[in-house]
This record gives structure tokens, sequence and C-alpha cells, in this order.
């Protein structure tokens, strides 16, 4: 109980720290910017088309996420030791895989209601055109992205116990897209590779995470309706699964760190 | 520092923006071609504006897919990402039809936003509104925009004379089409369009014959026929149709009938004529 407290205060101080920094709001602001320059567009006068609101403001809901995700997630270890801070909480009872459930759970619920907030302003644009989503694809849509945000948020987290923000950054923005543009790729390339590539392509596939798994933006605009109920469920735990390894992986990497303030300063 | 010396310093300085202003008075006066126009879409792209309208192009070829993407050889990888990608992702091949293929032109008109020289976005553009969404004058609207920004370009009065013929209007049809004709006469060859150039021409030369035989001007049909043979030899159709105007004998079918069967299109056809494999049309 005083475990699940700690992690909860911890991720309050996430929260905290989002408020201030006001980040979200100025996504917001990109965001209504971009939608109310799809919503002045003419299409030859023709005014029953919101499919590509639709499209182009789920991209953006994707992009922006991902890079909220991203920046939040590995700045949290790095920020701390920084600031110092890291000492001070160390140095009361609290564990360093309690610090590091704690951020993730404030960086993964604070991405999550920006999330919200994203799909309502895209959800309010395609209203304002005249056009509608499916509303269980939608719900569904938003479950599997939550899901993708929480694989990101503890990705980025391993790589920032082991690597300093900058570099923690890039990779994980390199792996992340890397993950989700060529591995849907993978079964195609595999008709034409040979040998060494082939078994690296193999390897690739089944390690980096599938995120084009939690992307259901193609049958959101095109109205093919929701996906299965067990399938869902498959993925959703494929994706509990792999954000418990991420975090695995960042308490190995930071359970033995030792810290010195003559490093930090 | 002297009277005389800040006297020199002020001519100096404005001479210098004198000159900056008439250099970029004539610099901002070059871009005559029409479409070139140095609006933000040139600003920030660049020569990437071709690359962008392409893919905002084969968007729209996606949409008229209604989201499924071509057909292409995979390999079948054990494990459950496959099927699960499989589950998501749609595959039943189908098409937007009726006001459903209203969608497919904002990315057509952001094609040739990106790159107003890409008249096949035009050409495809006005094919959707004329057949898709039935609106011959929005198709008419778009070619006329497609002229302005690409005068040289024979395709965009073909498809005038095309659209003008479906519409009936068989009298504006024939200067469209000679237009189209003299363009295309004046268009550089090249070996790798030989094919598409060849089979256009004879397609202009084609819809004239039918024109001026509704209109009565057979001399004039049969030299359009004619000119056709000489491309395509093998069309025996259109060489039993010159013996019968010759003989003065009528044909079992009528000019005007002709037209609207080689001029009538549906929005599958598009697919068939395209290079990909598909499943069965749901």
């Amino acid at each position: 109980m005083n475990k699940l407290r700690q992690i909860i205060t911890l991720a309050g101080v996430v929260w905290l720290e989002m408020v201030r920094r006001k980040e979200l709001s100025v996504l917001l602001i990109l965001l209504a910017t971009l939608l109310a320059g799809l919503l002045s567009f003419d299409v030859f006068g023709l005014s029953q088309v919101t499919g590509y609101v639709k499209d182009m403001g789920l991209l953006a809901i994707w992009v922006l996420a991902w890079i909220l995700a991203v920046n939040t997630s590995v700045r949290q270890l790095p920020q701390e030791e920084q600031r110092g801070t890291l000492f001070p909480l160390l140095a009361k009872p609290v564990s360093r895989l309690t610090l590091i459930i704690g951020k993730w759970l404030g960086v993964w619920t604070i991405t999550c209601l920006s999330l919200l907030c994203f799909y309502l302003t895209v959800w309010l644009a395609v209203w304002i055109k005249g056009g509608a989503f499916h509303v269980a694809t939608l719900l569904q849509a938003i479950l599997l992205h939550a899901a993708a945000l929480a694989l990101i948020s503890s990705l980025g987290l391993a790589f920032s116990t082991r690597l300093n923000r900058d570099a923690a950054t890039v990779t994980t923005y390199l792996i992340t897209a890397a993950a989700f543009l060529l591995l849907p790729r993978v079964p195609a390339m595999l008709v034409e590779a040979k040998g060494v590539t082939s078994y690296a392509l193999f390897t690739v596939y089944y390690l980096f995470p599938h995120f084009e798994l939690f992307d259901l933006r193609r049958r959101l605009v095109h109205d093919w309706g929701s996906v299965h109920g067990i399938v869902l469920a498959e993925i959703l735990v494929y994706a509990t699964l792999m954000t418990m390894v991420f975090l695995a992986l960042a308490w190995l990497g930071y359970r033995k760190r030792r810290f010195s303030r003559g490093d930090i300063l | 520092m002297t009277s005389r010396t800040s006297a020199w310093g002020i001519v100096l300085v404005l001479s210098a923006w004198a000159l900056a202003f008439s250099l970029a008075a004539h610099l901002t006066s070059l871009h005559l071609e029409p479409g070139s126009s140095s609006g933000i879409a040139d600003l920030l792209l660049g020569g990437s504006r071709q690359a962008l309208s392409q893919n905002l192009f084969n968007e729209a070829d996606m949409y008229f897919h209604k989201g499924v993407a071509h057909k292409e050889a995979t390999i079948d990888i054990p494990g459950p990402f496959h099927r699960w990608q499989a589950d998501i992702l749609p595959v039943q091949h189908a098409h937007a039809e009726g006001d459903a293929s209203a969608e497919i032109l904002p990315w057509l008109k952001l094609a040739t936003e990106a790159d107003p020289h890409n008249v096949d976005a035009f050409l495809v553009s006005a094919f959707w509104a004329g057949t898709g969404l039935r609106r011959p004058d929005l198709a008419k609207e778009i070619l006329n925009e497609a002229q302005r920004l690409n005068p040289g370009d024979y395709r965009i009065a073909l498809e005038k004379g095309r659209l003008a013929i479906t519409t009936h209007h068989f009298n504006d049809a024939i200067p469209l089409l000679d237009s189209a004709l003299t363009l295309h006469t004046h268009t550089p060859g090249d070996p790798e369009h030989a094919a598409d150039l060849a089979l256009d021409r004879a397609e202009i030369l084609t819809f004239l014959g039918f024109l001026h035989e509704a209109k009565g001007d057979r001399a004039e049909a049969i030299q359009n026929f004619k000119a056709v043979l000489t491309i395509f030899p093998e069309r025996t159709m259109l060489k039993e149709r010159i013996d019968l105007m010759d003989a003065g004998k009528p044909s079992s079918d009528s000019a005007e009938s002709l037209l609207e069967r080689i001029t009538r299109k549906s929005v599958h056809d598009t697919c068939d004529d395209d290079d990909h494999e598909h499943e069965p049309h749901s």
C-alpha cells in the first residue's frame, strides 16, 4: 500500500511539472491551427468532404502524442539527476523500481490525458465539417493508441537510465520511427532478401515493438468498422507485456547505477 | 567625420537601396510561366513539390480503394504479428462510389496545389468530378484551371473534348479536339511515352472522325479515320466504316452511339486499367 502511494506521489510530481511547462497547451494550439487550416481549405466548393480532415487530424495526433511521450519520458530521470533532486529522493525509502514505475505512470497518464484532448479537438473539427466517427472504432483507436504510448514511454524511460537526455531522445525517436515505418514492410522486403539480410530482417521483426498494430487510423477514416474484440484483447496483452519488458530493462539499467554529486555538477 | 563624408555616405546608402529595389522588382517579374508563382508551397518546398504532389496523388488512389493498399508479394512470417496486422488493416478490395468519391478530390486538389504542373492530377480530378460525382460543370471548371496553368498540354484539351462529347455538346467538342490535335503535334517526342502519345493521337482522331460523321461531314470523317489507320493499321472496324461511307451505305451503329460507347467510363474501369493486382470487387 505504501509502495502504491509512493508511485502515485511520483506520478503526481510528473503531472505538476507538465502543468507548469504548459506543453499540452502549446501542442493543442498547434493542432487547432492545423485543423483550422484544413477546415478553411476549399475542395471545389464541396461541403460534405470530411475524410481529409479525419486523416490529417489523426496523423497530427499520432505525431504530437509521439513527441510528447518521447520528450516527457526521456527527461524524467536525467532531470532529477541534473537538478540534484534525485539524492533526497533516493535517501527516502523509495526503491529505484518504485521511482521508475512512478515516473512511467506519471508520463503515461499525462500523455493519455493529452491524447484525449487531441482526439476531442479532432472530433470537434470533423463535427464542424459535418462528419462523424464510428464511435466504437474511435474508442478502440484511443485505447490502442494509449497502449502504444505506454510502450513508447517505457522505452524512453529505459534509454534514459543509461544515456544522457539528448542521446536517449534521439535513440527513442529513431527506434520508434523505424519500428513504425519499417516493421510493416518486412514481410514484403523478405521476398527479395537473402542470407544475412533476411536473418537481420527476421531479428528486427521479432525484436522491435510493433507500433503499427496500435494504429486504427485507416479503419476510422474509411469506416471499416471496429476490430474483433479478441484481436483487440490480444494486442493489449502484447502491449502490456512489452511495456513490462521495457520497464524491467529500465530497472536493470538503473538499480545498480552509482551517482555522485561531482559527476553531476 | 566631415559633412562631405556624411553626404557621400548618404548618397551611397541611397544608391545601394535603389539598386536593391530595382533588382528585386526585376527578379520578381521573372515568374512569367503560369503556376510558378512564388507562393508559400514554392517557398517552403522548392523542387520537392513534385514528390509531394505524387504522394498526394497516390493517397487519392488509396481513397479510391477505401484505404486498401495495392497487393504486393509478402512472406507469411510465423507468429501473431502478421495475423494481427491482417485483422487490423482492411484488405478486401472495394471502390469509393457516388458521394464517397468526393473524398478523393481533396487529395487531388492538394496534389495540384503542391505542383500545378501535375496534369495527371487535374485530369483525374476532372474525371472524378464528372464521372464519380456526376458534376460535369465542376469537371469543366477543373479543366479550365488546368489549361490556364498548363496551356501547352494537349491532354487537357483532349479531356475537355471528351467531356463535351459525354455531355452531348458535339459542336463544342470539335474545336476542342482540333486544338488538342494541334498541341499534340507540337508535343516533343519522348521514346518512353511514344506508345501513350500514339494512343492519344489515335483517340483524338477517332473522336474527330465520329464527330464529323455525326455532323454529316463524311470527307472530313474519312480523313480522320484514315489518319488513325496510319497509326494503327489493324483497326479493321474503321477500315470497314470508311468503305461503307465511300459506298454511301449506312453503318449498323450510328456515330453518336459509338461516341457514347467509347467515351463511357465507370469508376471501376480506372482500376481495371491500372497495373496492380487485386481481389474481385466487393
